[in-house]
């Protein structure tokens, strides 16, 4: 009877809760006491993939269904000067070959963002623990939630590639300043963190003399007795990233920004960020420095009873730190990289919801550190959302195609990408 | 005997747990707004299994206690159309030389269902996800 007791007062204290939610950030909204408050939410990205020439070593293509994002998240307030933000999430569930469900890769649940937050004044805010890297407008301030393509860039982790940064899953273990002052016209980001940690090898090709005497081209762990090292930090020294963006309409203010405001605010903001780690192991040559720049531009604004939106951005590596599987940049190459989005939201319903076009031209530049010549690579997407309810639930699908540099040793492809999202 | 008697204690309170239960989905339930509905709940097994020969290559018997199954359960719909479920769960937690914590099996935790829904009509539902395969009834 005392258990039962137990359990009604329980449900009575959790009826509340639910009574208490609003609808105002999209989850369910709990408040503890006057000062500590909570929200919890669930939102996810289903996707079917066809790619061409992606099975086999490029003999087959692929077709791939996986869970893209599952995300839980909860946050909240202890004090009102203490906040904190949680993402217990899955990526790319299923996708083919991937496996690392330590990052909650391609398997099992880790947490994506963790992190408390000493609000000591809207202009100063400092940040511990895993969060986005403030470089990139697009992975550095950007929900993966409200994008305006299906995915991010290529050459930051978008559609079957990876990141071209150190990162775990386009997060830091890091402490943070950052703020909105003069109003949110400015919002700044500094960070000090790990950034490239412990030593990663690849195999190499070498060639042997097999034991009938013919010679044979095998992958190796070892040449010459020796590892060969993508990237390491014997020095642990620790890496330091930065962002400024100025907003001339209206300000952009939080954490998470969206890359499509669907007619809803209007925002003009330019963005500077640097990124920078010394001393670093890079492809086998030891004390190299990482150093990367952006610039970019948002615009989002109604047209009418539709919105336009477009974004470019200009990235400049310098020692780029990770291989990156869609381009022949590597670990101590150079590149630049640049991109633009555009999307125009239809005016109007068509049925229950609202279509949006978008296309993205992308192009990467790598100045091989080993090899005279240049290779290019140009990435060509168009799709559509169709929205049925803002961000929280979208059918997108899109078209894209890689076009290498002739003398690339990887192969042109397209790829389509059918997506349902939905959350709260 | 001391050991039969703990054994006898622990099924007399499992059974008091059995007797608790109630119906499959009927957990807590949320209302965002008009269209925007959830459901969180939990349900999880715990067994203790005996198996013959089943250790050592077949040269003892193994005696084996185990979360068999651990899912915790969110579903809602988004709008009147769209709908979703998940389960986070994990699969033999404790099973004798079982560990796969990538898929939620012996250890860890994972998505096990995940799969959106636009329900166009009673007779035509599209389901995007990680799902059951559609052979058997069980």
């Amino acid at each position: 009877m005392r258990k039962l007791a137990v359990l009604a007062k329980m449900m009575i204290i959790l009826s509340s809760v639910w009574v208490m939610a609003s609808s105002s950030w999209a989850g369910i909204k709990m408040e503890i006491d006057e000062q500590t408050k909570g929200e919890v939410g669930i939102w996810m990205q289903a996707w079917y993939q066809w790619a061409e020439d992606a099975k086999d070593g490029g003999e087959e293509n692929l077709n791939d269904f996986m869970i893209r994002r599952a995300y839980l998240y909860l946050k909240g307030q202890v004090t009102e000067r203490v906040s904190f933000f949680t993402h217990l999430a899955s990526d790319r569930v299923g996708q083919d070959g991937l496996d690392n469900s330590s990052l909650g890769l391609g398997s099992g649940v880790a947490w994506r963002d963790l992190w408390i937050t000493l609000n000591l004044h809207e202009a100063v805010k400092v940040q511990l623990g895993r969060m986005y890297v403030p470089l990139t407008r697009n992975y550095g301030t950007t929900s993966t939630k409200c994008m305006l393509t299906t995915d991010l860039p290529f050459l930051q982790g978008g559609v079957r590639s990876n990141i071209f940064y150190a990162q775990k899953v386009g997060r830091d273990d890091s402490l943070c300043i950052w703020g909105n002052p003069l109003g949110g016209l400015l919002q700044y980001r500094l960070m000090v963190s790990e950034g490239v940690e412990g030593k990663t090898t690849r195999d190499q090709e070498v060639t042997i003399t097999t034991d009938d005497g013919k010679m044979a081209v095998v992958e190796a762990k070892t040449v010459g007795g020796k590892e060969v090292v993508v990237s390491d930090n014997p020095d642990d020294s620790l890496r330091f990233a930065g962002r400024l963006s100025l907003s001339l309409l209206e300000p952009e203010t939080t954490w998470f920004n969206k890359g499509a405001y669907l007619g809803k605010k209007k925002v003009l903001s330019f963005g500077l960020g640097l990124d920078s780690q010394d001393d670093l192991t890079l492809n086998g040559r030891d004390d190299e420095d990482n150093r990367v720049w952006t610039a970019d531009v948002f615009f989002d604004h109604p047209v009418g009873a539709g919105a336009v939106t477009v974004e470019g951005a200009y990235i400049d590596i310098d020692n780029c730190s990770q291989n990156h599987n869609y381009s022949e940049l590597k670990a101590g190459d150079d590149a630049e990289n640049w991109y633009i989005n555009a999307g125009y939201l239809l005016p109007g319903s068509i049925g229950p919801g609202r279509l949006q076009l978008f296309g993205r031209y992308e192009t990467v530049d790598v100045d091989k550190r080993d090899v005279a010549e240049d290779f290019d690579t140009e990435v060509w997407t168009g799709g559509f959302n169709y929205y049925l309810k803002g961000h929280d639930c979208k059918i997108t699908a899109d078209y894209t195609h890689i076009d290498q540099d002739s003398d690339s040793a990887i192969d042109n492809q397209s790829i389509i990408t059918l997506q349902f999202c939905a959350g709260f | 005997m001391r050991k039969l008697a703990v054994l006898a204690k622990m099924m007399i309170i499992l059974s008091s747990v059995w007797v608790m239960a109630s119906s499959s989905w009927a957990g807590i339930k949320m209302e965002i707004d008009e269209q925007t509905k959830g459901e969180v709940g939990i349900w999880m097994q715990a067994w203790y299994q005996w198996a013959e020969d089943a250790k050592d290559g077949g040269e003892e018997n193994l005696n084996d206690f185990m979360i068999r199954r651990a899912y915790l359960y969110l579903k809602g719909q988004v709008t009147e159309r769209v709908s979703f479920f998940t389960h986070l769960a994990s699969d033999r937690v404790g099973q004798d030389g079982l560990d796969n914590s990538s898929l939620g099996l012996g250890s860890g935790v994972a998505w096990r269902d995940l799969w959106i829904t636009l329900n166009l009509h009673e007779a035509v539902k599209v389901q995007l996800g990680r799902m059951y395969v559609l052979i058997m009834k069980e």
